[in-house]
């Protein structure tokens, strides 16, 4: 019998015990090792949307920039498979998604939704700096792209496409209004950076990155060259104050180039173009070293010397050397003296990567005109590494340099198999965004590689 | 650890023993059916206890019973017939055919059934089904074995997991593997890991013991499973353990020897060298260029020069003939990688009990090589199991399970680390073993590594010697769990039961994986540490009525509480950038990167079941559970399943002489699911800088900075339970004595409302959100059948045949959601896809027009689509499993034929050993100068006629056919269809005759030998198509670079005493 009442009290308490541990499941369904938004602070953000920006530049959309001008080219597997032009709508996906607007794009309009609320001033205006490098390196590669309607989360789930021309408006909007904002009173300071600088040395790279957006229009706004030249005034003053974003000598924070060549070792070299252009050059070994075959490669784990391609390469926010080429082209095309910004900008990109005063002056000796040919040949070998893009870009304005196309460049992507011209809008704005997606494609007259986009016609 | 490992068994068996010994006598006879002939394998039962036997060959049984207990004998196809225990210790027993079929199935909870009772289709699997299978995993010894239950192992390496589905997938986001339940506990089968690179990673259920299953039975339906709730919606798989038996200690010990080889391998080519066009010309271009295509020139055309000195081959470096010395160069098969897999396994059990203590205790110890070098699993089990009767009226009873499990894995799939991938991408005039091969080769550095130190590898270490990567990449595990179990049955009156269940599965995982400086998957070396600790509790009180209200109307009833609780945990260190080779420890890292994951859950139940019957003729039930979630809104985390379910045999008032039973029965059943874990909230988490699928994440914190971002995952607070509707029917048909048995089942089955994880556009900031949406459908038919052609005193042959067809279609998705991705690559995918079969695979495929011929291009080359579609499916047209079975006197024969038709698997190996040109195939047909693509102009639309050459060297490498559009190609050219016939089982028992046995200590003994897909006859071109690159996962249908499968033959001793 005392079994019976043993067991009767056991099963009593058992019920009731399950009964009351059915009411409340609150803290169990929190995951805790991840916190909410709330008690995220801005400081902790700001690292976030500046590493992955400057992963961008030189991670996938980098490396597709680069095969394009043919700064690299394939040598394997996917990347040679890209050096014949198939860069199709699930090779974009990932950039989209993760490294623009579900990446620093994200980051980068919470950002300035959080400052707003607490009137950090110059990390918004940091973070409108970031926003604009952001949406430049999209429209860049896409044209139209969402913009106005992005980034409100379940309120708008097909955000509409914005016209290419209205984004070079946002664009600049975006640095003016940074430039507003970091021109305030912020005592809290700049918020989180890794990129070192004052607001006053912020302003200047917001004033060199709007001449970048109005040197690419040359082709669409005679007004262009004049514009970028009224914002150079402004604009980054010397290699001292350009702002570089370091990435570290850990595998974990290295630089997207360098993990590149690590880990996918032999699949992409240098472009037998740029290693034929750069074979008197002093900036030859900091940028390429040879091997076996004939060919050279970009990344040798093993080479301390090969400058863009270490754990801890820099990427700057934008060069000197850049803005005193946009000085130098905005001057050929207003008719001034570009000659001296050329020079500058070679020496200022030599010295910045460590050539020797002598082999400078030397080279810097044999430019004697300053031709649009000369001024983006230059550009062109003095972008390699810190921002693939503008090379792409340049070249779409200006066919410069006149790299020929890949002879097997012609398949279901780019159909007449010339050198792209804007890349194929992701597979999951296909699927997740359809109305809009053929809108934007209608709106431009297709998406595939041979198709322009506004800002760069033939 | 050994020594006390033994002594622990000693000191169990010598208690044991000591039990073993009450007061009982021996009660022996023989069994034979109304002709007199013994009848072998009747059940012989201690009425009132779960102790008896069975008969043996000869109709001859033992069993320990007092006086006065009652002896119930029966055997399926025959009338039961009970004996009281008196004086006499022999009892003879002849059984009458065809009266009734006392035959007993486990359902729900682990009620014990008659068939004719039972609504839905329910499948029992005997311990004899999987004794003999070689399979060291659970799961796939059910493969083959009943109608419904589809198995694929992720491939042959040791210990990989196995997928298992039971009518088909439902689930989108979450597994579809069914529950499994040990003695009417669930335990934990999910598996950690497996990915499109790295390893093979176990299920859990490669934890348990074959040796320890006294049975399985398998339920399929949602009305079958109402009473286990959501954690059942895939089905479930019954357990039932070995139990002691009221008698003598009984020690069984087994041992078997297992040899594996691989068994399916994509042919590879000999006759070209490495190389490519240069200038026009088929060019060799040796080891140091770091190329990696077979591009270049016939190895016929080829010498050594002799140069001792050249570190990449002994001969020397490879020369065009007449410039070297006059040595022909070599084409090498590079599958004397692979060598003989041997298994060791040992199992010894004692069981045996008094009136008051039942107890069985078992050991079990497997070993087991793989046919890759260094490959290894082993696996230990002590699991002990006691019922005591405490009074009458109550009994408790504990088991503990203790298992460690794990080994060293091998590289595999998307990973330049990997085996088949570094292998079937070799040059054939590349020699990887330097002269050696096999395990030989991997144990001799000189074969993989050069002097420097760094690889030695047909492409100066792009990707790793296969050599290299089992020797300098080793990714072990070591599991250690324990299931433990406490019960009491407490039965105050004959017809009610209170029975109350705690139990506990715990374990933890020890993961760890070292990449040597100088892998091609990282060159200054990666140590990676992964320990995962898992736990659950399930507790369970049950009350059980089992009451005749009438004489013909019966009555039962049940209900109770269930309630889980479950919590994982693992912390993942990353260290990076080694300093001393092969010293695999974080200290050993430059920089490191750490991870913690949580995951943890409750479920609290109320269920209910009550069940009619009607003379043993119509049957009617219904079952009714109530869930509360954690995982779903607060205040709307309820949630109900019902099911009800009639059936009725219809023999037993339409005699017929030619169906001595029939029945037919129906059944509706609804179902519910909770949502993922902490998915109602949007969190944020550590930043990690990605959006590039080729190389690693910047994982903060980094830079010395912390740094967090949102999710790309958007939470939702109001989240709806998901919903699964579900009715079967089905009929039992049993003629000639029950010699020819049907049982057909036809289910339909409808998921809604799935709480999914659906893409939106990333420009909204988010990349998915959790909804509730989508539809799902699968029915099917399964049929099970048998034949039992010959039966005489020495001959038996039966066949047992089961035959399943299964539609899996998702209907519906939310609104611009068009696909979702299960698993695969951005190139290609398994997805769940509005209107196409569940798991699709999508990928890259040409253009076609309206009538679906594939445009070509004015090149004379089929037009890639630059849009990607559905391109297989990957679900079989239907499935069947047909066993012979024969035995003559003390031999018995088993065959299980397995066959499989249809079922599309992707088959990236092929796509990219032609893209390198190491494929038999374009060795083949890179000559070919006038090939016809078949298809029509994309310009005139009319037939295509331009003949191309597939391999011009002329025009350069990027106009060969396989390289010229995708890396791998288009992906709808390496779809194939998997349709098999296998043998995937056959055994041949040979039962030591009792002349023999008399006088010795034994009780009985048998040797066995056996083999498992000792055939395989498909047109699949890469390896078994019985595989998957992410294992136990819900993608399904790829096969990229994926170990192979194997075949085996091994030799079962057996000993009772």
């Amino acid at each position: 019998m005392k079994y019976i009442n043993s067991f009767r009290l056991a099963v009593v308490l058992f019920l009731t015990a399950s009964l009351l541990a059915s009411c409340d499941y609150e803290d169990v369904n929190q995951d805790p090792t991840r916190p909410g938004g709330d008690s995220v602070p801005i400081v902790a953000i700001v690292p976030a949307m500046q590493t992955q920006t400057h992963r961008n530049i030189d991670a996938v959309l980098g490396r597709y920039a680069g095969i394009i001008t043919q700064q690299w080219q394939g040598f394997d597997a996917q990347q040679l498979q890209y050096t014949a032009y198939v860069i199709g709508e699930n090779d974009t996906d990932n950039p989209w998604n993760f490294g623009l607007y579900t990446g620093s794009m994200r980051d980068a309009a919470d950002i300035i939704d959080r400052a707003t609320l607490s009137d950090a001033l110059y990390t918004r205006g940091v973070a409108e700096i970031y926003m604009a490098i952001n949406l430049g390196l999209a429209t860049n590669c896409w044209g139209n792209v969402p913009y106005s309607e992005a980034f409100l989360g379940e309120e708008n789930l097909s955000p509409k496409y914005d016209d290419q021309e209205e984004l070079y408006g946002v664009i600049q909007q975006l640095l003016t209004k940074a430039i507003q904002d970091l021109s305030g009173n912020d005592p809290a300071g700049i918020q989180g950076s890794l990129v070192s600088g004052s607001p006053e040395n912020w302003i200047q790279s917001a004033h060199s990155l709007k001449a970048r957006f109005y040197i690419q229009q040359t082709s669409v706004n005679t007004n262009a060259a004049q514009l970028a030249l009224d914002e150079v005034a402004l604009a980054v003053k010397s290699n001292a104050s350009q702002q570089d974003f370091f990435f570290e000598n850990t595998q974990n924070g290295g630089h997207p180039l360098a993990l590149f060549g690590l880990q996918r070792p032999n699949t992409m070299i240098i472009g037998d173009y740029f290693a034929n252009l750069m074979k008197d050059d002093p900036r030859r070994d900091l940028y390429m070293a040879p091997v076996d075959g004939g060919n050279f490669v970009y990344f040798d784990g093993d080479n301390p010397n090969l400058y863009w391609a270490q754990l801890d390469s820099p990427s700057p926010v934008i060069s000197y050397a850049e803005v005193k080429f946009i000085e130098a082209e905005a001057l050929q095309r207003t008719g001034g003296s570009a000659l001296q910004p050329l020079k500058d900008a070679i020496r200022a990109n030599m010295q910045y990567l460590g050539i020797t005063a002598a082999a400078i002056d030397k080279y810097v000796a044999t430019i004697t005109v300053a031709d649009l040919k000369t001024i983006i040949t230059e550009k062109y070998k003095a972008m390699y590494g810190q921002s693939p893009m503008q090379v792409w870009n340049d070249f779409r304005r200006t066919g410069l340099p006149a790299i020929t196309p890949d002879p097997n460049g012609t398949n279901g992507n780019d159909p007449s198999g010339i050198i792209p011209r804007r890349l194929l809008y992701p597979i999951s704005e296909r699927q997740s965004n359809p109305d809009a997606y053929k809108e934007a494609i209608d709106a431009q007259g297709g998406h595939l590689l041979d198709n322009d986009i506004w800002v760069f016609p033939r | 650890m050994k020594t006390n490992y033994k002594g622990i068994f000693m000191v169990f068996f010598l208690l044991c023993l000591q039990i073993g010994y009450a007061q009982m006598k021996t009660v022996t006879g023989t069994v034979s059916d109304d002709n007199g002939i013994p009848l072998p394998g009747v059940n012989v039962l201690l009425k009132g206890t779960s102790t008896g036997t069975q008969t043996d060959f000869d109709g001859n049984y033992d069993i320990s019973a007092e006086t006065g207990q009652i002896l119930v004998f029966s055997y399926i196809g025959y009338g039961n017939q009970e004996r009281k225990v008196a004086q006499a210790s022999t009892i003879n027993i002849q059984l009458e055919a065809g009266e009734a079929l006392e035959e007993v199935v486990v359902t729900a909870l682990g009620i014990k059934s008659t068939p004719r009772s039972v609504s839905y289709a329910v499948e029992s699997v005997t311990a004899d089904a999987i004794e003999n299978t070689g399979e060291t995993n659970l799961v796939n010894s059910l493969s083959s074995k009943a109608a419904g239950v589809s198995v694929v192992s992720a491939s042959g390496s040791v210990g990989a997991s196995s997928n298992i589905r039971i009518r088909g997938n439902t689930s989108i986001g979450r597994s579809n593997g069914p529950l499994f339940i040990v003695d009417g506990v669930p335990i934990d089968n999910s598996t950690s890991g497996n990915g499109v690179g790295g390893t093979d990673n176990s299920n859990r259920a490669i934890d348990i013991n074959q040796n320890d299953i006294a049975s399985m039975d398998i339920l399929k339906g949602t009305a079958a499973q109402t009473l286990y709730g959501l954690r059942a919606a895939n089905g479930v798989v019954i357990i039932t353990t070995k139990k002691g038996q009221t008698g003598a200690p009984k020690v069984s010990v087994s041992s078997t020897l297992q040899f594996s080889e691989v068994n399916k391998l994509p042919d590879l080519q000999t006759q070209f060298a490495q190389g490519r066009p240069v200038e026009g010309v088929s060019t060799y271009r040796g080891p140091e260029t770091a190329e990696g295509f077979s591009w270049g020139p016939a190895i016929s055309t080829l010498e050594y020069d002799g140069d001792t000195s050249y570190p990449y081959g002994r001969f020397g470096k490879i020369v065009s003939a007449g410039e070297g010395n006059g040595q022909p160069a070599q084409g090498y098969d590079h599958y004397d990688f692979f060598g003989t897999g041997i298994l060791n396994e040992q199992n010894v059990s004692v069981s045996g009990g008094s009136e008051k203590i039942r107890y069985f205790v078992s050991g079990g110890k497997l070993s087991q090589t793989g046919i890759s070098p260094k490959e290894e699993f082993d696996r230990r089990s002590f699991r002990a199991d006691i019922t005591t009767n405490l009074t009458d009226k109550l009994e408790i009873s504990a088991s503990g399970n203790y298992v460690t499990s794990g080994g060293r894995r091998v590289q595999r799939g998307s990973n330049v680390s990997g085996i088949m991938l570094g292998l079937l991408r070799s040059t054939p005039s590349f020699d990887n073993g330097n002269g050696l091969d096999g395990r030989v080769a991997a144990n001799t550095p000189s074969s993989y590594q050069l002097p420097d130190g760094t690889q030695r590898s047909y492409r100066g270490g792009t990707y790793d010697n296969p050599y290299w990567t089992v020797a300098k990449n080793p990714s072990t595990d070591a599991v250690k769990r324990f299931l433990g179990r406490l019960s009491f049955e407490y039965t105050p009156f004959d017809w009610a039961t209170v029975r109350g269940t705690l139990a506990y599965d715990e374990y933890s995982d020890v993961r760890k994986t070292g990449v040597d400086i100088n892998s091609a998957g990282n060159p200054q070396g990666q140590v990676f540490d992964n320990s995962i600790f898992s736990e659950d509790i399930n507790s369970q009180l049950l009350f059980l009525v089992d009451k005749n209200i009438t004489e013909k109307l019966t009555f039962n009833a049940i209900a109770g509480y269930d309630g889980f609780r479950t919590s994982f945990l693992r912390r993942e260190v990353l260290g990076n950038a080694m300093t001393i080779p092969g010293f695999f420890h974080v200290s050993n890292t430059a920089s490191q990167a750490t991870d913690e994951i949580v995951d943890r859950k409750q479920l609290d139940a109320f269920l209910t079941d009550v069940k009619f019957g009607y003379n043993n003729t119509f049957f009617l039930n219904g079952a009714f559970r109530n869930d509360w979630s954690s995982t779903l809104p607060e205040d709307n985390n309820a949630f109900q399943s019902y099911s009800v379910g009639g059936a009725i045999v219809f023999t037993e008032f339409l005699k017929n002489d030619i169906l001595n039973y029939g029945k037919l029965r129906g059944s509706y059943g609804k179902t519910g699911n909770d949502a993922d874990t902490f998915a109602t909230l949007t969190y944020y988490s550590a930043a990690a800088s990605g959006g590039d699928g080729f190389i690693d994440e910047n994982q903060f914190p980094i830079f010395s900075t912390v740094a967090f971002e949102r999710s790309s995952q958007l939470g939702n607070a109001n989240i709806r339970p998901e919903i699964t509707k579900e009715y079967e029917f089905g009929g039992e048909f049993r003629f000639f004595d029950s010699r020819v048995r049907v049982d057909a089942t036809y289910y339909n089955k409808e998921t809604n409302d799935q709480i999914i994880n659906v893409d939106q556009p990333a420009v909204t900031g988010y990349t998915s959100r959790v909804v509730n949406a989508g539809r799902i459908t699968n029915k099917g038919w399964e049929i099970v059948g048998s034949i039992q052609p010959i039966r005489t005193d020495d001959f038996n042959w039966n066949i047992d045949v089961n035959w399943t067809t299964t539609e899996n279609i998702v209907e519906e998705l939310a609104e611009n959601v068009e696909s979702i991705t299960l698993a695969g690559f951005t190139s290609t995918s398994s997805r769940v896809i509005a209107g196409a079969p569940y798991g699709a695979l999508f990928g890259s495929r040409f253009q076609r027009n309206e009538n679906g011929d594939v445009l070509i291009d004015a090149d004379g080359f089929p037009l890639p689509d630059p849009e990607d579609g559905v391109i297989g499916n990957p679900i079989p047209n239907w499935t069947m499993g047909i066993r012979n079975s024969f035995s003559y006197k003390n031999f018995s024969l088993s065959a299980l034929l397995d066959i499989r038709q249809g079922g599309d698997v992707w088959c990236g190996t092929c796509g990219i050993i032609d893209y390198f040109g190491t494929s038999q195939k374009t060795a083949d047909q890179r000559g070919i100068t006038d090939f016809v693509f078949p298809g029509v102009s994309a310009t005139t639309g009319e037939p295509n006629t331009k003949k191309v050459a597939l391999a011009n060297p002329a025009n350069g490498l990027n106009s060969y056919y396989w390289v010229k559009d995708l890396f791998g190609g288009i992906s709808e050219d390496n779809i194939y269809e998997s349709s098999w016939v296998r043998l995937r089982e056959a055994s041949l028992s040979y039962a030591l005759p009792n002349s023999l046995l008399d006088n010795t200590f034994l009780t009985s003994g048998s040797i066995t030998v056996s083999a498992r897909n000792l055939f395989l006859i498909t047109d699949y071109p890469g390896v078994d198509p019985e595989t998957n690159l992410t294992g136990a996962s819900n993608g399904i249908g790829l096969d990229y670079f994926n170990q192979p499968n194997t075949k085996s033959y091994a030799l079962t001793v057996k000993f009772n005493f």
